[in-house]
C-alpha cells in the first residue's frame, strides 16, 4: 500500500478521498485496516500536516492524548478523560483528532454483520446479546460511541476548526439512518485542524468501565461549569457522543433490554458530576 | 542482566523458520454447527497448497481423551472449526488465499448451553466417539444418546440421611464464564516430513501426548515422530495436545515441504478457552456448624470436542468437597458438548468453577447459622490423617494454617464488613510418570528431559535443583528444550507437577550411576464411585479479599487480595513469589471482568480490546501474600494454588455487604441485578 506525506494541509487534502484515508497515530486507522473493515488504496500521513501542541485554548488536532493528559493548563475533564481512555502505549500515539472519529466498538459491525452501519437492513445488536450498546438515540443503530474524549469535550463546548469550515463539536456526529450509515458529518477529503477549548470553572469525567484503565466506558459522564452554566457529555450511551440537555433527558432514555443496567450508573455518575461541578 | 527473555534475544516457537517453508492460515466454518456440502479451492492461486477434507479422508481421528476430533471437519460442530488450510509463500499470500476458497453448508441444529445439551432431545454432536487417546489416563463413561460424553461420580455415606439430619440446608446454582489463555505468544509449531518421519517444532506443554496422538492421527509409530518444544511465550494450559500441528503435519505432506503454522490472534478464541460451567451444590450441617452432607451436580461445558474436558469434568467433581470433613458426600459431574469452541486446560484446571461454588455456598451456609465463616470453615477443616470422600489419606495437611494466616492478613478478628476468604484443595495429576536424564559434557552437566518452559520458571527450578544435589554451580547446568527424540518419556508438564515430579526424578538421577532417574505416582480414581486416588499429593491455599462496592454503579474495588499457600520445601523463592502473584491477577480477571461472550456461537469478544484481562492498574494497592515453608517436607508445585480460592474470597467479601452473587465475573451489569433481589 502506498504512504503519502504530505508537509501542509492543503496539499493533503488535495491527496485525501477517493480511497486515500488519513492517518495520524494510526491506533485506531491500522487495527481497522488489518481487520478488514476500512480498505484504503493510499495512507496520507497527516501528522506534518495537522498542527500539533497547545497554545492557550486552542489544540492542534494532531496532539497527542499523553501530551494532553500531563498538561496543568488543560481542563481536568479533558485530562482525566485522555488519561482513562487507553493504554500508555495507545495514549502517547493516538492524537485528539483521530480520537474524535472512532469506529464503534459493536460486536457484530466489528464482525461485519450486514448491519445499518455495513449499509444493511438491520441492527443485529437488538435481536442478540448487546450490554455493551446504548441506551440513547438507539432507534436505528443501537451502537454505542466509545470516545471518553469526545463526551469531555461536549460538556466544554467545543469548536471544531477544519480545512473546510468551523463548527460546533456537537455538529461533527449525525446518528445514522436507515439510508445513512455516517456517524459523522467529516467529508472524505476534510481534516480536523484544531480545537477552540473554553477554560471552565469546575469539570469532572467520571468513567464505569471493566478495568482500571483501558477500558470502553459503560458510561462516561463528562460535565463542565463555563460561564455559570453546566454543560453534560456522556459516552457509550448511544451511537454517537452524546450531549444532556438536562438530567429530565435521562427519564428520556430508551435503554434495550440487555443496556437497562446502564440507566442506574448514568444517573449515578451524572448525579456526582453535577455535584462535583457544582463547587469548587 | 542476561536473562534472553529480558534481552528479546529469546526464540519463541513463532520465531522458528525452516528453509523453503510455506506459511499456513485455517479456512474456518461460519456457523456453529453444519454439514460442509462442497469445498471449492479452483479461485487459489497455483503457487497456494490447499487442504481439504478430501486430503485428509485417510488420517485417524483423534482427541486426548476421546477420539472425536477429525483434522479437518466434514460436519463443522463450531464456529472456527477447521474445514480446509492454505499454505502459501507468504503469511499475506495465505490470508489472501482463505476467502477464495469457497465453501457450501448445510446448517444443522445447534446447542449452546451445557445444562441444555444434556438433556434428552438436544442436537447430538457425535453419535459416536471411542474413548482412548494419548492423555486417557480413566476410564471414560460416555452416556450413549445424548451429550454428554463423561460423567464422573463420588458416592461416599448416605446424602440423603445426612441432609435428614441436618439444622440448616443451602442448595444455590452458580455460574462461572468461559475464559480465555490470552498467552502473549500464539498458537505457532512447524511441520517437516523426512521421508515417512515427521518432525514437528512446535511451543507445546504436552511433547510425549502430542507424539502420541499424531502417531494414531497418521499410522506411523511414535518413535518416527520427533517433537521438540521450543520455550513459549506463556501457555496457561493453553498449548496442550494437539491444537494446531495436526493440520501443519497435513499441509506440509501435501506440499513436501515445511509447513509453519500461527495463528492470529482472533483465533485462539476459536481454539481453546476455558470450560463454562454451572455448579449446583447443596450442603447441610448441624446447628453448631457441624457439616453433615454435601451434594454437587456440575455440567462442564466442553465445546464442539472433548479435548481434556473429561478430565476437567472429572477434577471439578472431586475437587467439589473441598478440605472438609463431611460424612455424606455425593458428586455428579458431566463434561458435555456444545457448538462452541472447545474448552480445555486452564490454569486452575476444573477446580476453578467448583471452588467458586463451595466456597460461596459455605459462606451462605454461614450466614443461615449465624456463624462467623472462618469458624465454621475451622470447625470442619480436615486434619493431618483425616480420610476424603475417596477413600484416600491425606497427608501433611496445612489448610487451618493457610486459613488463620490468610483471615489474619485482612484483619478478620476486627469486623468482617466488605471481607471474604476461601480455601482451595487442588489436585495434582495421578497417575503419572517423570524420568530425566543426566550427562556430562566437561564441565558442563546436561540435563535431559521432557519438562517444558512456558514462562512458568521450569528451567530455572530444575537447574537451581540439579545444582544442589549436584553440588556444582548452577551456570554448570544446562537445559536444553525437550527434543521427543533425546529424553525420556514424562507424562506431561500440566497441574504443577513438575517441580515436585521432575525434582524427585532428578534426585534418583543424581543418585545413579548411569545418571537416569524415574519417578511414577500410583493411582487414580473409580468414575463410577469415585473411590480411589484423587491425587497423591494435594495443593493448599487461602486467599482473602477485602473490597468496596460502590452501590449505585456496581463497581467492586479489590483494596486488599492476600494469599496464603503451602508451599512445602521451595526450590526457587523468586520464582515461587512470581507464580503467587500471577495467579492471583489473573484469578482477579476471572473475578471481576473476563469473560469469553458468545451470541449464536460466535465469541464476539475475540481482540485484546473488549476481551479485559487484567492490567497492572487492577492489582489491588494491598497485594500481599505468603508462602509456608517447611525445610525437609516435599517440593510443592506453585503454578496455580492461588487462583482458584481469588474468585470465592472476592464473591465472599461482596457477599458480606449483603450482595449474594452467584455468578462470575463479578461485572457491575451482574452486581447490579445480585443486589435487585437483595433481602
Amino acid at each position: 500500500m502506498e504512504l503519502r506525506q504530505p508537509s501542509s494541509a492543503e496539499e493533503a487534502v488535495g491527496l485525501l478521498g477517493n480511497g486515500h484515508v488519513a492517518l495520524a497515530g494510526g491506533t485506531e486507522i491500522v487495527p481497522l485496516l488489518r481487520d478488514g473493515l476500512l480498505r484504503a488504496d493510499a495512507l496520507i500521513d497527516i501528522r506534518r500536516a495537522v498542527p500539533r501542541g497547545i497554545h492557550g485554548t486552542t489544540i492542534g488536532a494532531g496532539t497527542t492524548l499523553a501530551e494532553l493528559e500531563v498538561d496543568p493548563g488543560i481542563p481536568v475533564v479533558l485530562r482525566e478523560a485522555c488519561r482513562l481512555a487507553a493504554s500508555p502505549q495507545l495514549r502517547a500515539m493516538g492524537s485528539i483528532g483521530g480520537n474524535l472519529l472512532q469506529a464503534t466498538r459493536c460486536w457484530y459491525w466489528r464482525l461485519d454483520f450486514p448491519c445499518y452501519l455495513h449499509g444493511g437492513d438491520r441492527c443485529h445488536a437488538k435481536d442478540g446479546r448487546h450490554d455493551e450498546h446504548a441506551i440513547f438515540g438507539n432507534d436505528v443503530c443501537a451502537s454505542a460511541h466509545p470516545s471518553d474524549v469526545a463526551a469531555a469535550l461536549l460538556a466544554l463546548g467545543t469548536m471544531l476548526r477544519t480545512t473546510a469550515r468551523e463548527l460546533p463539536l456537537a455538529e461533527l456526529y449525525r446518528l445514522p439512518t436507515t439510508d445513512d450509515p455516517q456517524t459523522t458529518t467529516l467529508a472524505d477529503d476534510e481534516l480536523i485542524l484544531e480545537l477552540e477549548v473554553p477554560i471552565p470553572e469546575a469539570s469532572v469525567y467520571l468513567k464505569a468501565m471493566d478495568r482500571q484503565r483501558w477500558s470502553f466506558p459503560i458510561v462516561g459522564v463528562a460535565a463542565a461549569r463555563t460561564a455559570g452554566e453546566v454543560r453534560l457529555g456522556l459516552a457509550g450511551v448511544a451511537p454517537v457522543p452524546w450531549t444532556l440537555t438536562s438530567v429530565d433527558d435521562l427519564d428520556r432514555a430508551t435503554p434495550l433490554p440487555g443496556t437497562a443496567y446502564k440507566l442506574p450508573i448514568a444517573r449515578a455518575l451524572v448525579a456526582r458530576a453535577l455535584r462535583a461541578v457544582a463547587t469548587g | 542482566m542476561s536473562d534472553p527473555r529480558a534481552t528479546g534475544s529469546a526464540r519463541y516457537a513463532e520465531d522458528f523458520e525452516l528453509p523453503g517453508m510455506l506459511h499456513a492460515r485455517i479456512v474456518r466454518s461460519l456457523f456453529p454447527h453444519a454439514r460442509v456440502v462442497r469445498v471449492d479451492a479452483s479461485a487459489v492461486p497455483e503457487s497456494c497448497i490447499v487442504l481439504t477434507p478430501d486430503d485428509v479422508r485417510d488420517l485417524s481421528p483423534y482427541g486426548c481423551q476421546i477420539e472425536d476430533q477429525n483434522v479437518l471437519a466434514e460436519r463443522a460442530r463450531h464456529v472456527g472449526d477447521p474445514v480446509a488450510a492454505v499454505a502459501a509463500p507468504t503469511p499475506e499470500q495465505a490470508e489472501e488465499a482463505v476467502p477464495l476458497v469457497e465453501i457450501d453448508y448445510e446448517q444443522l441444529p445447534a446447542v449452546f448451553d451445557a445444562v441444555e445439551a444434556a438433556q434428552p432431545g438436544a442436537p447430538l454432536l457425535h453419535e459416536t466417539a471411542a474413548a482412548g487417546g494419548a492423555a486417557a489416563y480413566f476410564a471414560m463413561r460416555p452416556q450413549p444418546g445424548t451429550n454428554i460424553c463423561h460423567r464422573f461420580r463420588i458416592r461416599h455415606g448416605d446424602v440423603d440421611a445426612g441432609f435428614a439430619e441436618a439444622d440448616a440446608i443451602v442448595e444455590r446454582m452458580y455460574r462461572i464464564a468461559g475464559a480465555q489463555h490470552a498467552h502473549m505468544e500464539p498458537h505457532a509449531c512447524v511441520a517437516h516430513w523426512d521421508g515417512n518421519r515427521l518432525e514437528l517444532w512446535t511451543g507445546t506443554q504436552t511433547p510425549f501426548s502430542m507424539r502420541d496422538d499424531l502417531a494414531t492421527i497418521f499410522g506411523i509409530p511414535p518413535e518416527a515422530i520427533r517433537i521438540v518444544s521450543l520455550p513459549m511465550g506463556g501457555s496457561f494450559g493453553a498449548k496442550t495436545f494437539v491444537r494446531t500441528e495436526a493440520i501443519a503435519a497435513a499441509l506440509a505432506r501435501k506440499a513436501q515441504r515445511p509447513v509453519k503454522l500461527v495463528l492470529p490472534r482472533s483465533e485462539e478464541w476459536q481454539t481453546l478457552n476455558r470450560h463454562p460451567a454451572t455448579v449446583t451444590v447443596k450442603l447441610g450441617a448441624r446447628a453448631d456448624g457441624t457439616l453433615v452432607a454435601s451434594q454437587t451436580t456440575c455440567y462442564a461445558d466442553t465445546g464442539a470436542y472433548a479435548d481434556c474436558g473429561p478430565g476437567v469434568a472429572q477434577k471439578m467433581g472431586f475437587a467439589a468437597p473441598g478440605p472438609y470433613r463431611i460424612p455424606n458426600v455425593r458428586v455428579d459431574a458431566y463434561c458435555v458438548y456444545t457448538n462452541l469452541a472447545p474448552n480445555g486446560a486452564f490454569r486452575g484446571y476444573g477446580q476453578m468453577q467448583s471452588t467458586w461454588a463451595r466456597e460461596r455456598a459455605l459462606d451462605t451456609l454461614a450466614e443461615q447459622l449465624g456463624l462467623d465463616p472462618v469458624e465454621l470453615r475451622l470447625r470442619n477443616i480436615v486434619r493431618d490423617g483425616d480420610v476424603y470422600c475417596t477413600g484416600e489419606t491425606l497427608h501433611d495437611v496445612r489448610f487451618a494454617e493457610c486459613l488463620e494466616a490468610a483471615a489474619a492478613a485482612v484483619r478478620w478478628s476486627e469486623g468482617r464488613r466488605g471481607k471474604g476468604i476461601a480455601l482451595v484443595m487442588k489436585g495434582m495429576q495421578t497417575p503419572s510418570r517423570a524420568a530425566i536424564a543426566i550427562e556430562r559434557d566437561g564441565d558442563d552437566y546436561v540435563l535431559r528431559c521432557a519438562t517444558t518452559e512456558m514462562g512458568q520458571g521450569a528451567k530455572r527450578a530444575l537447574s537451581l535443583e540439579a545444582a544442589r544435589l549436584l553440588g556444582v554451580d548452577v551456570a554448570r547446568i544446562r537445559f536444553p528444550d525437550p527434543d521427543t527424540s533425546l529424553v525420556p518419556y514424562d507424562t506431561r508438564t500440566t497441574s504443577s507437577r513438575s517441580t515436585y515430579m521432575m525434582s524427585r526424578a532428578l534426585a534418583e538421577a543424581v543418585r545413579d550411576p548411569r545418571g537416569y532417574g524415574e519417578i511414577r505416582n500410583e493411582g487414580g480414581l473409580d468414575p463410577d464411585t469415585g473411590q480411589g486416588i484423587a491425587s497423591t499429593h494435594w495443593h493448599q491455599g487461602a486467599a482473602a479479599a477485602d473490597v468496596e462496592v460502590d452501590e449505585e454503579t456496581g463497581k467492586v474495588t479489590v483494596t486488599h487480595l492476600h494469599t496464603t499457600t503451602y508451599a512445602g520445601r521451595v526450590v526457587n523463592r523468586l520464582g515461587a513469589e512470581l507464580q503467587t502473584e500471577g495467579s492471583m491477577i489473573m484469578g482477579l480477571g476471572t473475578a471481576l471482568f473476563e469473560e469469553v461472550a458468545f451470541e449464536d456461537g460466535q465469541v464476539i469478544n475475540a481482540n485484546l480490546s473488549d476481551y479485559a484481562t487484567p492490567s497492572f492498574a487492577d492489582v489491588p494497592t494491598r497485594f500481599t501474600y505468603e508462602l509456608i515453608e517447611e525445610d525437609g517436607a516435599d517440593v510443592h508445585g506453585l503454578g496455580e494454588t492461588a487462583l482458584p480460592p481469588v474468585p470465592p474470597a472476592v464473591g465472599n467479601a461482596v457477599a458480606s455487604l449483603g450482595i449474594e452473587v452467584d455468578e462470575l465475573p463479578l461485572k457491575p451489569e451482574t452486581v447490579l441485578a445480585a443486589m435487585k433481589v437483595r433481602v
